[in-house]
């Protein structure tokens, strides 16, 4: 098992229907979505992309929230849909959710959550907890901090390094964040982005971080996966992808990350989305109708993945045999 | 020529509750002053009274938030004019959406989700004039047009919309009246990159096309570098720093205004980055003296007993901390 795969998603699909018969329509959440992690490599892998691009839908699916349409999980090696032990893939696979006020109850301390995480995992009884104390102090926090308080008296930071902490209980492989720090406070984002680095080093845990905002997925994560409608359209190293983004919608992405800085103004115009319902079902790449570099073959023919310095790109501009057409053809 | 004037200005959340009075200092003795035409940028992270702020200088004033004091004075064409003294309702509804416009933090829930977009347009136009239906739809093709929305988004509902073309067509509703100034209210907050991107873009071809004053507040600094002309960050209720946004962003000077910068990530940089310790303070029971004193580098033993006043250090940059008074 030394070289095997922590987790191995291959060609994951969710197809998600609405309304019944004559008025039914399909929207293809995720399609054909595929990556792994290595075992015994921690790394924090992250997906991006815009709202709806189906970045947490790839987590619910991970996580079993939902059903996948198509496609499968591996998870060391074993199917999670029907898993077996799966008593055992939930303690070694926790999420972490966007909102901390939303993820604890407000009307239940939060110390009880550690207590009844505790008491699940190791099957002990009332008394003393010394998993809660060491993870508290894992995350920075000290039971002090906590005991006999309610959510809504703690700040969103604490809350949510809380939250992280009682995912950290079970000493789990692999987290799976969904929007972790876009709901806490400017000043305390860095303290929860610094927490999931010292967790990858020092307690090997692997990360999948879910986020639109680049400049701390760059911050923080190994390599990255961009992705548009359901689809991958680019996946590499970090430094790769956005040093040097090739897809014409990370290069779109990259540069729409404002830069806290006067003098780096934005001053050219950008396309801006089309309805979202008439992108996922484009037949061609979905990003065509925005895409500044779009040629005819784009509308026709969906792209396949090239492998282009070091990171995979969907996109027909990287074909070895290019359709290359004269101009930019005309969209309305 | 200042066309917004605020002035000592102190709105607090008052409630009682079993005998017990609260009191939310939200804002606490804030000055400043807006000129014409020009892209004022508030700061600040949640719960520091920005948006109470908002509510207090657009004369939204409802319980349980009340003035204490202060005044908030508008200068339209030479006519002066204290929100806060009006007492009929009626005076103040001409102003809104015709002289002043807000508009209103988180798009989702603005727009009436059992009504169609063209409903909300409705409510507007008609509270001001009376149009003919042709006239109406004149008015609106024409300010739609020249936002590049696409009239079909009057038909709709608010669900069959996205977030960003939800947040621009609130920001269509909030200026089709060509207000003199424009309040937006975290315009561009919970949007992704690209679409906050297209937003920023129609906030400032509004500015261009109908040459309105803009005061822009949103906790993300770098919104506010890339469309504000002057910029006030807020900490627990007071301005601690106000001037020129270049000048802030080259040379910050209070300790709060530094942290947060210093803790901005940024694309192509990943050296080590932190957050300050502690939290934002409740504003129930602010720290006394400077609040900022429980999460300061640089704390004295006068900061936790007297308050900072904003002094001037030239050019229009003011802070409000002790250090800079030493080495003025």
């Amino acid at each position: 098992m030394k070289n095997g795969k922590l987790l191995e998603v291959n060609n994951l699909t969710k197809v998600f229907t609405k309304g019944q018969g004559f008025v039914k329509s399909t929207i293809e959440a995720v399609s054909r979505v595929s990556f792994a992690l290595e075992l015994n490599q921690p790394e924090i892998f992250t997906l991006a992309g815009e709202s709806g691009s189906g970045k947490s839908t790839v987590a619910k699916l991970i996580l079993g929230f939902e059903e996948p349409t198509a496609g499968g999980i591996l998870y060391r090696g074993r199917a999670v849909a029907n898993l077996k032990g799966r008593k055992e893939f939930m303690k070694d696979v926790q999420p972490i959710f966007q909102n901390p006020f939303e993820t604890f109850n407000p009307l239940k301390k939060v110390q009880s959550y550690f207590f009844e995480t505790e008491r699940n995992f190791t099957g002990s009884g009332h008394g003393s907890y010394p998993l809660t104390d060491k993870s508290l102090e894992l995350v920075g926090l000290s039971f002090a901090e906590i005991k006999d308080k309610y959510p809504s008296e703690m700040s969103g930071g604490q809350l949510q390094r809380a939250s992280i902490a009682r995912a950290l209980i079970t000493s789990p492989s692999l987290l799976i964040a969904d929007e972790p720090v876009s709901m806490i406070d400017a000043s305390l984002r860095m303290s929860v982005v610094n927490l999931f680095k010292t967790l990858k080093e020092e307690e090997q845990v692997s990360i999948i971080y879910i986020t639109h905002d680049l400049a701390t997925a760059y911050y923080i994560s190994d390599r990255i996966a961009i992705m548009l409608r359901g689809q991958f359209v680019e996946l590499g190293s970090v430094k790769k992808v956005l040093d040097n983004p090739l897809h014409p919608y990370t290069q779109l992405l990259e540069s729409s990350v404002p830069a806290p800085d006067p003098k780096a103004r934005w001053t050219e115009d950008i396309a801006l989305s089309d309805l979202e319902t008439r992108e996922y079902t484009r037949k061609g790449c979905k990003f065509a109708g925005r895409c500044p570099k779009v040629h005819e073959i784009c509308y026709e023919q969906e792209p396949e993945y090239h492998s282009v310095d070091e990171r995979l790109v969907k996109c027909h501009l990287y074909a070895q045999d290019q359709v290359r057409c004269s101009s930019r053809p005309q969209i309305s | 020529m200042a066309i917004l004037e605020v002035k000592d200005l102190k709105a607090y959340y008052i409630t009682h509750r079993y005998g017990r009075t609260t009191s939310v200092k939200a804002v606490d003795g804030v000055s400043f002053k807006v000129e014409k035409d020009e892209i004022y940028g508030i700061a600040g992270e949640s719960g520091c009274g920005k948006s109470t702020l908002l509510k207090a200088i657009s004369g939204l004033v409802k319980p349980p938030l009340q003035i204490l004091e202060g005044g908030v004075t508008y200068n339209f064409d030479g006519e002066r004019l204290n929100i806060l003294a009006l007492n009929d309702e009626k005076q103040r509804r001409k102003l809104r959406g015709a002289r002043l416009s807000l508009v209103p933090q988180g798009s989702m829930s603005v727009l009436n989700p059992v009504r169609r977009v063209r409903k909300s347009f409705e409510d507007v136009l008609y509270a001001h004039f009376d149009l003919s239906e042709q006239e109406f739809e004149d008015v609106v093709r024409k300010h739609l047009d020249a936002l590049g929305l696409d009239w079909t988004v009057m038909h709709t509902y608010p669900h069959q919309l996205s977030g960003g073309m939800r947040q621009r067509i609130t920001i269509a509703l909030s200026t089709i009246l060509k207000p003199d100034i424009i309040f937006a209210d975290e315009p561009t907050t919970a949007l992704d990159v690209v679409v906050q991107r297209g937003v920023v873009q129609l906030i400032k071809k509004i500015k261009e096309e109908q040459q309105n004053t803009l005061v822009l507040v949103t906790h993300d600094l770098s919104i506010h570098a890339n469309l504000c002309d002057r910029l006030a960050v807020m900490y627990a209720g007071k301005i601690v720093e106000e001037g020129e946004v270049d000048r802030i962003f080259s040379t910050p000077k209070h300790p709060y205004t530094i942290m947060l910068l210093n803790s901005l990530p940024k694309l192509g940089d990943s050296s080590p980055r932190s957050s300050a310790p502690g939290a934002p303070p409740s504003l129930v029971n602010p720290p006394s003296g400077c609040r900022f004193h429980p999460r300061c580098p640089h704390v004295m033993e006068r900061c936790r007993t007297e308050s900072p006043d904003l002094i001037e250090m030239g050019n229009g940059h003011r802070v409000a901390c002790f250090l800079e008074e030493g080495s003025k």
